[in-house]
């Protein structure tokens, strides 16, 4: 049996895709996903809890606005922000808090500020306002709704326990608990402090690190097989070109950081809202982090969850509209 | 401080993983490969992040108190060793573009992009010459000139060097003169160039490094039943050259 040779050149192009998108990809998210693993490991080591929890407010709608904040001093992108989030929640900060931060970093972190506004300079300035104010009102959103079902169903445990800690239910282990697990038998000085920090980095990254590369071999087969400027003619109605913002943005898995310019690339002139849903969408739900997202969230909660961010960033493409469409 | 000096195979075998990870990013920054997978803005984070796997390294044979250790199986290493097969395939295909040429010290680099930032800032809004020369700082601003005011820009001379490539809907017997162009990494390269007819009918082989000289004008292509203008160079001139230190990717900013 022999392969038509049109046939053969689809499927060596498809395959030189995947191995092109797998390899970027692979190869641009690990050091960020290491990184962040490590600074929730210094965290752990270094930070008291007492530190944190001047850091971030008992009351819950101000210690999310604290997260929103915080993500500005965190130039990582998404990868990286999943560790962290964790290290959050773990320390005992409410859930809601630890959503915020997840979400929002990624968006509001200087790399992907400056990278948006790059790639929109000459189009229209307001982009960068409306990524990071729709962003983080999203973000903002989602927490809020997060803390709501938290109070309503206390057994909601929407973080998986950390192996450290796994014989306890997160949700159930009261804040004292966790201060004491932490400095049972914990190391005192600071080279030690640190070797044990790197030795959780090691584990933590080997173990969400298959995840994320799981994701990325869904992304990279998605991307082999649906080219991107297939799309362009679904892009002459306002819901259809949303709906395929979000898609693209969910498929092509690409890092905040420089995803403007793909945004820019594939949207600009034809759709503004397409452009502003990828914007939103991308940085916190997309197909390789959504693997990673399932050591955050358990996975029965895991559709509601991404649902919501969808439905955020698609209302956001939608009120966007007046403040960026030309008159 | 007392580190603990333990020789065991599950903690040596972690170690061993991330030297090796450490050594193939290093690798992949000294010899300039680590552009064809990614934008060089993103080399100092790859350079913390080997540092961080030389020190996991390190730490794995001086030991942590972590309880975890040994629990690593197979299925938290084989992800891992995959990408790094994966790469090294993909570095070896051999219709791949080449980026920067070798060698990377990243406070040169920092020079290279500030350096590239004015230039293509100012040719992005300085009045266009009588002669378009692109080279690589200035190829994405052109480029985005060329093509969002192709009337202006026609009659004007142009000197453009790249790979050969032939594109679905451009004008019979023409070539695209182009360069690979990388967003982030190797998951959105896509190539950019111009069209452009040849003086002769012996046309240059697909991937041939060329330089053309010749005139802008421009052509009507319908693409998904819109029609757009697009600009050409009507060639007076083109020959193969040699690249030199000429850069295969452009990286827009």
């Amino acid at each position: 049996m022999t392969i038509p040779p049109d046939m053969a050149a689809w499927l060596g192009t498809a395959a030189s895709t995947f191995d092109a998108t797998l390899t970027g990809l692979a190869f641009e998210t690990i050091p960020f996903l290491l990184i962040g693993t490590f600074l929730s490991a210094l965290i752990r080591e270094f930070v008291p809890d007492r530190t944190l929890r001047k850091i971030f407010p008992r009351h819950p709608m101000l210690s999310i606005v604290v997260a929103l904040i915080s993500g500005t001093f965190v130039p990582i992108c998404e990868c990286g922000t999943v560790p962290l989030a964790r290290q959050l929640r773990q320390r005992g900060l409410p859930l809601s808090t630890s959503v915020a931060f997840l979400l929002a970093a990624p968006l509001v972190n200087p790399l992907t500020i400056v990278s948006t506004w790059v790639a929109f300079r000459g189009v229209s300035d307001r982009f960068v306002f409306v990524r990071i104010g729709f962003g983080l009102a999203a973000a903002f959103f989602i927490a809020y709704l997060v803390d709501i079902e938290s109070k309503r169903n206390p057994g909601l445990a929407l973080v998986a326990a950390a192996p450290r800690f796994s014989r306890i239910e997160n949700e159930k282990r009261p804040r004292i608990l966790i201060a004491a697990a932490r400095h049972v038998g914990a190391p005192s000085g600071f080279v030690e402090r640190l070797v044990d920090a790197l030795d959780h980095t090691a584990v933590d990254f080997l173990d969400t690190g298959r995840y994320l590369i799981g994701g990325i071999v869904f992304a990279s087969v998605a991307r082999a097989f649906v080219p991107p400027d297939a799309i362009q003619g679904a892009l002459s109605s306002t819901v259809s070109a949303i709906g395929i913002g979000l898609l693209l943005a969910f498929v092509l898995s690409l890092c905040s950081s420089a995803d403007a310019f793909v945004a820019r690339s594939l949207f600009v002139p034809a759709s503004y809202p397409a452009a502003v849903a990828f914007l939103l969408l991308g940085p916190m739900l997309d197909l390789k982090n959504t693997a990673l997202l399932s050591r955050f969230v358990k996975p029965k909660y895991l559709l509601p969850f991404a649902a919501i961010i969808g439905l955020a960033a698609a209302a956001s493409a939608v009120l966007s509209m007046p403040i960026l469409e030309p008159r | 401080m007392k580190p603990v000096f333990s020789f065991r195979p599950d903690k040596l075998a972690r170690s061993l993983l991330f030297v090796l990870s450490a050594a193939y990013y290093g690798w992949l920054v000294l010899s300039g490969n680590i552009t064809r997978i990614m934008h060089p803005r993103m080399i100092p984070w790859i350079v913390v992040a080997t540092l961080i796997m030389v020190l996991i390294g390190l730490a794995g044979v001086l030991g942590g108190k972590s309880e975890r250790h040994g629990t690593d199986t197979l299925s938290h290493y084989l992800p891992i060793l995959f990408v790094f097969v994966m790469a090294s395939l993909f570095l070896a295909s051999g219709d791949l573009p080449q980026g920067l040429s070798s060698g990377i010290d990243v406070a040169a680099l920092s020079a290279n992009f500030e350096r590239r930032d004015k230039a293509a800032e100012e040719a992005a809004t300085a009045p266009l010459p009588s002669t378009i020369v692109f080279d690589d700082d200035r190829y994405w601003s052109l480029y985005n000139r060329l093509y969002d005011e192709p009337k202006t820009a026609a009659g004007r001379e142009v000197v453009i060097q790249g790979l050969v490539s032939r594109e679905k809907g451009s004008p019979a017997g023409s070539i695209l003169v182009g360069r690979r162009f990388m967003w982030c990494c190797s998951a959105d390269m896509g190539t950019i160039g111009l069209f452009a007819t040849l003086p002769s009918a012996n046309e240059p082989p697909q991937g041939a490094w060329v330089e053309v000289r010749g005139t802008l004008g421009t052509f009507e292509r319908v693409a998904d039943g819109k029609k757009e203008l697009l600009p050409m160079i009507v060639a007076e001139s083109e020959h193969r050259v040699d690249k030199g230190s000429a850069s295969e990717i452009i990286f827009p900013f």
